[in-house]
């Protein structure tokens, strides 16, 4: 398995603090495993409150629908801004987001600075 | 990149769409490491296939699993229409097809049987306790029938308080063996609570012969189960062909009697009822006859228990009254009788149970100008006995009317001295049995001055039926006793014999 990229990102001016940054192995098929793995260090860091979460997906394989019910379902997040690059990335985030109604608000970005001052700008976030 | 005219990937996306319609959703695409926009049309198209599969899986799902229950509920249901809801035995619907079942069996194995059990007296436990207690005791009957029979054999509830048990591969030795096995079980009393009643049954037992149709052999069955029941309860019979003519000669009779009611058949004969003392008719008792036109004349004994069986015992009572009351007004306008001169009829058991009874007779003595002390009532002691307060209410409302209430066939029945006394009667026929007996020598004339004292202390009057001897006269009439009835005074005379009888103001018994 893939290194698992987890890590609270609370440095860099303009971006708001305590965004949890959640990065997917690139050309990896995204499990429900995988991303059980992830979402669960997540929680950790987060320790019980609500924090806004950086999804980077760029160059991922593919994301299951287990994988995504786990990001879907997250109840620490207070904002999920979703981070690729190519159009496919563009579909597979779409996928991702376009199921049930998510807990918390969701959006596509390509760049990070972009995705880093939404989450900064989400009233919960 | 590749460049979108000579693409490849573009023919791959029309093959998996044209796969994709074709109803393979399991079509799936491998995107390049491109990653371009055509990639995303293949990721989208993957992700879309998926979705369809899972859709389409899902749909098929909840297909099998509606259609599952579907069949459950037709089981369910199915099931329920042939089980018996209070006792969850078979039904009839059950038991005729398992019969059905056997009878198309290899046509060398041995027929099956059918016993058919009615329980006697069911009717009283629902009247007494209600019909939740008769449910529990038929629920009872059920467990204990069940502990009776073999693995092969089935018991089915067929309705009210009748059962069946469908023994196969069956000789009638081992048909009668479940038979008494049942007749013993049900021998038991039934205690449930507080609740203890005795719950016997009538058997009847077909052993199915080849080519009879399951509704045959459980006509046969039920035949031989009346015959058990009027032969005198918690029997057994075997069919036997004779008892299914008999079974039709009795309904025929039976729709006859209804016709005979309605045009006239039916006859009246009296028979006097006389003062021992010194021979004055102090009544009569209207008995009736029916005049067959081919049968001949056929006796009350013979056609009242059918009229009871059939329901038309109401109509024949009240025809025996309106005709008896109307020829008593008759003899009245054209004779001068005696001031206690009493007309004497019988009431069935059924008629007391009637709620317009009483306005019935009040209707009939207004219509008729008869006082009501000049009419006697007779009721069996069996009647008086079981009443319930319908029963009680009729004696009561009769005897404020002013008609005189006997208690017929007394000796027969079980009551007590004590009972007597709080029922609304004035008057005690004694049965013809214990005259015979009193023949025969099996008791003395002091058990029935006995009889007689203990009447008289009841405060009740007695007559004597079935006298047919001077002695036995002569004894009545030292002991004190003033009214009897029998053949020694007069047998039971048509209306003319009657009319002259009573014209001639003769003592009874006329000089031969």
């Amino acid at each position: 398995m893939s290194a698992i990229n987890v890590q609270s990102d609370q440095s860099g001016e303009g971006h708001p603090g305590n965004v949890i940054r959640l990065v997917m192995p690139k050309g990896v098929d995204i499990t429900g495993e995988i991303a059980e793995t992830h979402a669960a260090r997540a929680r950790s860091i987060a320790n019980g409150s609500l924090r806004p979460v950086l999804l980077e997906i760029s160059g991922v394989g593919s994301i299951s629908r287990d994988a995504r019910a786990v990001f879907t379902s997250s109840r620490t997040s207070s904002a999920i801004a979703v981070l690729g690059a190519s159009p496919v990335d563009r579909v597979m985030a779409n996928f991702l987001l376009g199921g049930d109604p998510p807990p918390c608000p969701t959006r596509f970005f390509t760049t990070e600075s972009e995705a880093m001052a939404w989450l900064g700008s989400c009233p919960h976030a | 990149m590749p460049d979108n005219e000579t693409d490849p990937r573009l023919a791959m996306l029309v093959d998996g769409i044209v796969r994709l319609s074709r109803g393979d959703l399991s079509t799936r695409m491998e995107p390049s490491a491109a990653r371009d926009d055509v990639d995303a049309v293949i990721t989208g198209f993957n992700l879309l296939a998926e979705e369809l599969e899972l859709v389409h899986r899902d749909f098929e799902d909840r297909v099998e699993s509606r259609t599952a229950m579907l069949h459950q509920a037709h089981l369910d249901m199915r099931a329920m229409a042939m089980t018996d809801a209070l006792t969850q035995l078979d039904n009839r619907i059950a038991l005729l097809a398992k019969l059905e079942d056997e009878l198309a069996a290899d046509g060398d194995a041995t027929p099956p049987a059918l016993i058919l059990l009615d329980l006697d007296s069911f009717k009283d436990v629902n009247d007494s306790f209600g019909h939740d207690a008769g449910d529990r005791v038929l629920q009872e009957v059920a467990n204990r029938l069940v502990g009776v029979i073999r693995d092969t054999d089935t018991v089915a509830r067929l309705g009210g308080d009748e059962f069946a048990i469908l023994v196969p591969e069956a000789t009638l030795e081992i048909a009668l063996r479940i038979a008494n096995r049942a007749l013993a079980a049900l021998g038991d009393r039934i205690s449930l609570d507080e609740l203890h009643v005795f719950s016997r049954a009538s058997i009847g037992v077909r052993l199915a012969e080849p080519g009879q149709s399951p509704e045959s052999i459980l006509l046969d069955a039920d035949t031989a189960m009346y015959v058990a029941k009027r032969e005198g309860r918690s029997t057994i019979k075997v069919f036997e062909p004779v008892m299914l003519l008999q079974r039709q000669l009795r309904s025929q009779i039976a729709s006859e009697l209804r016709d005979a009611i309605r045009s006239d058949q039916l006859s009246l004969h009296y028979q006097p009822v006389v003062d021992l003392r010194d021979g004055r008719v102090l009544g009569l008792e209207a008995l009736v006859r029916w005049n067959h036109p081919t049968r001949g004349f056929i006796m009350p004994d013979e056609f009242i228990p059918l009229a009871e069986e059939i329901g038309a015992v109401i109509e024949l009572d009240r025809w025996v009254m309106a005709s008896a009351i109307r020829q008593y007004s008759l003899w009245r306008a054209e004779m001068e009788l005696d001031d206690d001169f009493q007309l004497r009829l019988n009431l069935s058991a059924v008629e007391l149970q009637q709620l317009d009874l009483v306005d019935y007779v009040r209707g009939l003595l207004r219509r008729f100008d008869i006082p009501p002390v000049a009419l006697v009532l007779e009721i069996t002691e069996t009647a008086l006995v079981t009443g319930g307060e319908v029963e009680t209410y009729s004696l009561l409302s009769l005897k404020q009317l002013g008609v005189c209430i006997e208690i017929d066939d007394f000796g027969t029945g079980y009551s007590s001295i004590s009972y007597l006394r709080k029922l609304p009667v004035s008057m005690v026929k004694v049965d013809r049995s214990l005259l015979s007996e009193l023949s025969t020598g099996s008791i003395q004339f002091g058990f029935i001055a006995a009889i007689l004292q203990l009447i008289r202390a009841a405060g009740l009057e007695a007559v004597f039926e079935g006298i047919e001897t001077l002695e036995q006269a002569e004894k009545l009439k030292e002991m004190g006793c003033v009214g009897g009835q029998g053949y020694y005074f007069s047998k039971p005379l048509t209306v003319e014999d009657t009319s002259a009888l009573l014209r001639s103001s003769a003592k009874l018994p006329l000089a031969s």
